[in-house]
């Protein structure tokens, strides 16, 4: 039987990095205090009425931060212990970045640079969930379902390229397809975002009162400009291929962050959560830890 | 199947968080790129991220949005089509809230606040911009002066 698009085994030392890098990262997204203390156009779950704003009142943080640091470790203590704690932790840190992110995105605008953190700690939780039905229902591990950490892994990698893939296939319909031929236009999207950043702070921000020397280049180079948007476009697609195997995931993770790495360097949108998300799953830093801290344990036992 | 369900998901539920469908330059055409520049009553653009913690593009976003609630509720369809009364509630509206945010921070937005709308058009290898007037709203100190002794 292939094992392609299967889940892969993970080890105690690499399941413990990955859960010690998540549990960071999620921390991380929710380190400052929340700059709104109420909802002014619901989004998410505060449309269905769900209070949010509790999370940004004033004073509240360094509770918030106090429960995160609780979850995660009951995540990572989650290893030793009962699937049902691994639940526990990884539902507390998903729901404290669920209310936070909610709130944020309840103000009149949208920010997408948060939502693959989110989508990652629930599909865990949902991993978790199944996981316990499994046990209570007796059902072996298999192929499709191996052990809790693989199948956290999984989902995780899955959240990701979901995110990329809906990218992706909203650039198709929004331009029936033609999305790469018209990318030459982006030089102007590159000049827009010289223009925000100059007038978010205009005191400061003389650097970028004229126009954008990439913007300028794109503007003048329409057919190269498509072939340098291209590539990143293709990416996004195809960010399923990272479920293959490690080594796809690997390839395909490093790749994605050379893509975020130009996108900073061109157009100063920066993505860092995504980008920290793709090198602890798909990079699998944790793995190559593990592997390198394996190999230097069988050469000293040698 | 959990990447599809996910998939599934976000293009249906478009922008209700988590879900999202990322049509972040989505769309790139020969239509002008807009910004938002955010000045005081003397018309000088303010250092609206640093007071508030706002990006301009945030701004902008917050007041379409705000624009295009009232419109709804005044039964016009295209948020861009609204009166300038619409436009003027909604830029002070918005105003307010920023005034909160800069608050927040222990800092101040001048009393009269001004919003601008900035496009940009690509054209013949190069860029072509033009920045109108939106909207003009007035701040707690500036209606208070504003009120008979």
């Amino acid at each position: 039987m292939s094992t392609r698009f299967l889940p892969v085994h993970v080890g105690r030392l690499e399941a413990f990095l990955l859960r010690s890098f998540l549990f960071a990262a999620a921390v991380w997204s929710i380190s400052e205090p929340s700059r709104y203390d109420r909802v002014e156009d619901a989004s998410g779950i505060a449309k269905w009425g769900v209070d949010v704003a509790w999370i940004g009142q004033p004073g509240m943080h360094p509770w918030v931060l106090a429960a995160a640091a609780v979850f995660g470790l009951t995540y990572l203590a989650g290893i030793w212990l009962n699937v049902f704690w691994t639940l526990v932790g990884v539902s507390g840190l998903a729901f404290l970045h669920l209310t936070y992110w909610t709130l944020a995105n309840s103000q009149g605008n949208t920010f997408h640079g948060s939502q693959m953190m989110t989508f990652v700690l629930l599909l865990q939780v949902a991993a978790c969930g199944i996981e316990i039905v499994r046990r209570f229902r007796e059902m072996p591990p298999s192929a499709r379902w191996t052990h809790l950490d693989g199948m956290l892994l999984y989902f995780s990698q899955c959240a990701i390229a979901a995110v990329y893939v809906t990218s992706a296939l909203t650039k198709i319909a929004k331009t029936s397809g033609l999305w790469m031929f018209e990318s030459h236009y982006f030089a102007k999207s590159v000049q827009k975002v010289w223009r925000q950043i100059f007038y978010d702070n205009p005191s400061i921000g003389e650097a970028f009162a004229g126009v954008s020397p990439w913007a300028a280049w794109l503007a003048q180079h329409p057919a190269l400009a498509r072939m340098l948007f291209a590539p990143g476009f293709i990416l996004e697609l195809c960010a399923f291929v990272m479920l293959v195997s490690r080594r796809w995931a690997f390839w395909f993770g490093s790749a994605l962050v050379l893509m975020h790495v130009g996108i900073g360097f061109i157009m100063r949108l920066y993505f860092p959560e995504f980008e920290v998300l793709v090198v602890i799953f798909c990079v699998n830093l944790p793995f190559l830890i593990a592997a390198a801290f394996g190999k230097a344990r069988t050469r000293r036992s040698t | 199947m959990a990447m599809v369900f996910v998939i599934a998901a976000c293009l249906i539920g478009r922008d209700s968080y988590p879900l999202n469908n990322f049509p972040m330059y989505a769309d790139p055409g020969p239509e002008p790129s807009v910004f938002t520049v955010v000045a005081d009553g003397a018309d000088q653009p303010i250092d609206i991220r640093r007071i508030t913690g706002e990006t301009s593009a945030k701004v902008g976003k917050k007041y379409i949005d705000a624009r295009n609630q009232l419109a709804r509720a005044a039964g016009i369809r295209e948020g861009a089509k609204a009166t300038p009364e619409i436009k003027h509630q909604a830029w002070q509206a918005v105003a307010e809230r920023l005034e909160r945010l800069a608050h927040r921070r222990k800092k101040k937005l001048p009393p009269v606040l001004r919003l601008k709308s900035g496009e940009i058009f690509q054209e013949n290898g190069g860029f072509r911009e033009i920045i109108t007037p939106v909207a003009e709203a007035l701040l707690a100190e500036a209606i208070t002066d504003t009120l008979p002794k």
